[in-house]
């Protein structure tokens, strides 16, 4: 029926607010959706389509409506929120096929179908409420320009109609300016009590098409209403790009175009933007709408690992009429000052600084055997509210001894390590155990000291030298001398040992510098000497050499 | 301070108010919600001696009411320094599930058991191996991943992490040099903690040895008070230092130095708490009476960043709870109120 009705009038889309009884509103029971339908990302006229068969078109709204239903639920699930003003005629009991839409597939106006799917209306409350009050019918016109209080979700549809029937509310949409026609909603009555009467004459409708001046066709509407059966020239929204401007024009306000490109900023994922025009939105105050935004999207991209761009949508609720917080503005709280309190973050410092040592000293007077005498000198005298000042004194400055104590014996225990037991006891057996520790690895240290500083005697020589077939490997490492170098070099010179390569480098601590060098070189085939060089021989030798260099070290 | 566009609209339907007969400090909203729509707040008293109290109240969302259940309520050696209500649903340690696990700290964790009409005291968790000495506890944290866990901060220096089921220490560690003052859940195994020695470590279970210092006080030994973590965005966290009007924001990936500093209070911060549905979002109260809602934006700008929203109370703010159970809802504790505002 409500396919029919809406079809036939070419408006945008319709749906029935059933009543519920039992919760005293106006739920969304049904509705259809007849307007644009977005097919990967290019939207399809749909007057285009319709002059051909108008049988498909049906189909494929009747398609997308259901699409768009249980898009609706399936993100409501997968949101995991159960938004509570909504009433489930059918939950979807199977998994979302990969073939369904998802969020960015959709136009504008088929989100705009979605959203009313959340809402649901008390008796009396905006324009469906109304409606159902007045048992009258209530025609919005212009709605997008009408304030929340009237029809809050004024975004898209410009002309919205409220028709108490049966056990609720039809609502048509449209995204054109429609005047208030009487037979208009008879015609639609028609529909649903079934009683097919002759068409009703023609009105004119002029004024319509001069406020609407991106509309060519807007009288057409009119007529159309009148007639069963249409002509192609229906829908007002011939292609994507006016869609777009009719769709910005709907909203004239700056904020308000914000919406569209939030629609489109959450398809590409943009965070920057959707914050700060979401916070436009908000002053709106199209609070329920934008809620249902946040849930849906929310829901929708949760499991894309995308939360950033979510929270500022929740953030919708703030500055909204209902928040306890203000909006902050800079101008009238940026205040280099800062209060100067007499006591700072009183109660925060109470509980973690004093609170738990009132449990220390409780604890004491509880327990039977207390090892010191202080404490049992506390207990002789009740500290419950007592008239002796003197004495409560006394025992205040005593308990403030013993906290004194307890926290020395804390720090105690904090610079000792392999602290196992947590009582006086053992904290002090451990710290004597450390210090002892402490005392040995000292003395050690003294010992060593000691050692490196009278190291001058201590033969730190090694020389290593090894000849292979001609090729001399010559490693020493001793204590610095001042033309070692020169003099190794020489020996081996003599030895008959050509040197190719040299590598020379110190090592050591600050005082004592070890000198270590590599010496590379070749055996001389001279006819003087022995072709073999004994290694012992060249070691000696340079043992020697190293001996006769014997500085005194400054 | 008194600016008239800046007051806040405190309605009946943005906002309910408690009052009690003592002053408040400890607070905590519970994860699960009874059959009739109805939230238990629990409310701590503070009054500096031995009989304390602790109240169940029950918050009904849609008609905005707040009441007290006088069955409810029990007593509590001196002010408890933290209240919690179990992060979950508790099936598996308790017989149905209309029952909320509530867990209180002082001189000891203790956990109850709040029923319908009745709350009963289930255990009482004790560390020290004799009777002479307790080490009271500042804070603790209850882990949601692991509902077992629950971990404690204590003037000891040390941070106990205790298996509720089975009711023994899993560990103890010596976190600090000086007194922890709280402690914060990341991961099932990662917790944080801050102390009195100014620094902010995470720790984790699996490598006991080590910890790590994400961030240290400007000033050396300035005494860090509270802790959150995000718990959204497990990178971020926040900490609030002592006598500070800032609210410093931490990234644990590049430690010692903070992501921001938000410093609009007008008076020191007292409270913290991160917004359970968003990783953005940041409530921070404090001594001037103003509970401040931030947004943390990509990048800040030159003149630092400013709140998104304020709210005035009557004067300072001492608590701050934001429930991932109520997101709505911030609740605040001053002198005897206790005040649920709408976001």
């Amino acid at each position: 029926m409500l396919q029919a009705a809406v079809q036939s009038l070419h408006w945008t889309y319709t749906l029935f607010w059933q009543f519920s009884s039992q919760q005293r509103v106006l739920k969304w029971s049904d509705g259809f959706y007849n307007g644009e339908i977005k097919v990967r990302r290019t939207v399809e006229a749909m007057d285009d389509v319709k002059s051909s068969s108008s049988s498909e078109d049906e189909e494929a709204s009747l398609q997308r409506t259901n699409q768009l239903r249980d898009l609706y639920y399936e993100l409501l699930l997968s949101d995991g929120a159960s938004h509570g003003d909504i009433v489930a005629n059918e939950p979807p009991a199977t998994p979302r096929p990969c073939t369904a839409l998802s969020p960015e597939d959709l136009s504008e106006s088929e989100w705009y179908y979605l959203m009313c799917v959340s809402f649901s209306f008390p008796p009396g409350v905006g324009l469906p409420g109304k409606a159902y009050a007045r048992r009258q019918h209530v025609w919005l016109e212009g709605a997008n320009e009408a304030d929340t209080k009237t029809f809050s979700r004024a975004i898209l549809a410009k002309t919205v109609v409220c028709i108490p029937l049966l056990d609720g509310v039809v609502e048509l949409g449209t995204t054109d300016k429609v005047q208030e026609n009487i037979n208009f909603i008879k015609h639609v009555k028609r529909f649903f009590i079934g009683d097919h009467h002759t068409l009703p004459p023609k009105h004119p409708l002029s004024e319509n098409s001069a406020s609407n001046p991106i509309l060519e066709e807007p009288q057409l509407l009119m007529e159309l209403v009148m007639e069963e059966d249409s002509s192609a020239t229906g829908l007002p929204d011939g292609g994507s790009n006016r869609l777009d401007s009719s769709w910005l024009e709907l909203l004239p306000a700056e904020p308000a175009a914000s919406v569209v490109e939030l629609l489109h900023g959450e398809s590409d994922n943009s965070e920057a933007e959707t914050s700060q025009q979401l916070c436009c939105m908000e002053q709106e105050g199209h609070t329920h709408y934008s809620k249902t935004v946040s849930t849906i999207l929310e829901g929708s991209s949760g499991h894309r690992c995308q939360p950033d761009s979510l929270p500022s949508v929740r953030r919708l609720l703030v500055d909204s009429f209902q928040s306890a917080f203000a909006k902050w503005s800079t101008s009238a709280n940026y205040c280099h000052e800062v209060l100067v309190v007499e006591n700072p973050q009183r109660l925060l410092k109470n509980i973690l600084f004093r609170v738990p040592y009132l449990h220390g000293n409780q604890k004491r007077q509880n327990t039977n055997y207390s090892a010191q005498t202080l404490e049992q000198l506390e207990k002789m005298m009740p500290t419950t509210s007592h008239d002796d000042d003197l004495i409560s004194s006394h025992v205040a400055a005593e308990r403030r001894r013993r906290e004194k104590l307890n926290e020395k014996f804390m720090t105690l225990r904090s610079l000792v390590p392999y602290v196992t037991k947590m009582d006086k006891a053992s904290i002090l057996g451990d710290t004597i155990e450390y210090v002892k520790q402490l005392h040995e690895t000292v003395k050690k240290l003294e010992e060593k000291d000691e050692r490196r500083r009278s190291g001058k005697k201590r033969k730190e020589r090694a020389v290593e030298v090894s000849v292979i077939e001609g090729e001399v490997l010559l490693e020493v490492e001793c204590v610095e001398k001042e033309g070692l170098l020169l003099d190794l070099m020489k020996t081996l010179e003599e030895v008959g040992i050509e040197v190719t390569g040299v590598k020379s480098s110190f090592k050591g601590d600050d005082d004592e510098r070890v000198f270590v060098v590599e010496l590379r070189g070749k055996v001389k085939k001279n006819a003087k000497r022995r072709n073999k060089i004994s290694i012992m021989e060249v070691k000696k030798l340079l043992h020697n050499t190293i001996n006769s260099h014997h500085h005194p070290l400054p | 301070m008194d600016n008239t566009s800046q007051e806040s609209q405190l309605q009946s339907e943005n906002s309910s108010t408690y009052e009690s007969t003592y002053p408040l400090y400890a607070m905590a909203i519970s994860s699960s919600s009874t059959s009739s729509n109805l939230q238990r707040i629990a409310v701590g008293s503070f009054i500096e001696e031995y009989t304390n109290r602790v109240d169940i109240l029950s918050f009904n969302a849609e008609t905005l009411t707040l009441r007290p259940n006088p069955s409810l309520s029990f007593d509590h050696p001196y002010p408890p320094t933290k209240l919690m209500f179990h992060p979950s649903t508790p099936s598996s340690l308790l017989r149905h599930s209309a029952v909320d696990l509530l867990a209180t700290s002082g001189d000891y964790l203790r956990l109850w058991e709040v029923r319908e009409s009745s709350v009963e005291a289930l255990s009482l968790f004790n560390n020290s191996k004799t009777s002479e000495f307790c080490a009271p506890l500042t804070s603790f944290d209850w882990n949601d991943i692991d509902p077992k866990r629950i971990g404690t901060s204590s003037i000891d220096t040390t941070c106990t992490i205790w298996d509720i089921e089975k009711g023994v220490v899993e560990t103890q560690l010596i976190a600090h040099d000086k007194e922890v003052y709280d402690i914060a859940w990341g991961e099932a195994r990662v917790f944080s903690s801050v102390s009195a020695d100014g620094s902010v470590r995470i720790f984790d279970l699996r490598d006991k040895e080590h910890s790590t210092i994400i961030y240290e006080s400007p000033q050396p030994d300035t005494p860090l008070l509270r802790l959150a973590w995000n718990k959204q965005d497990l990178r971020y966290m926040a900490t609030i230092l002592m006598d500070s009007n800032k609210v410093v924001i931490l990234d644990i990936r590049s430690p010692t130095m903070p992501v921001a500093e938000l410093e609009r209070h007008r008076g020191s911060v007292s409270a913290i708490a991160w917004a359970p549905q968003s990783s953005r979002h940041i409530c921070s109260a404090g001594d001037d009476a103003q509970a401040l809602i931030w947004e943390l934006p990509t990048v800040a700008g030159p003149n630092g960043i400013d709140p998104m929203s304020v709210y005035s109370a009557g004067c300072e703010i001492n608590q701050l709870q934001w429930s991932a159970t109520q997101p709505d809802w911030i609740a605040i504790a001053f002198a005897n109120k206790m005040q649920l505002l709408r976001v």
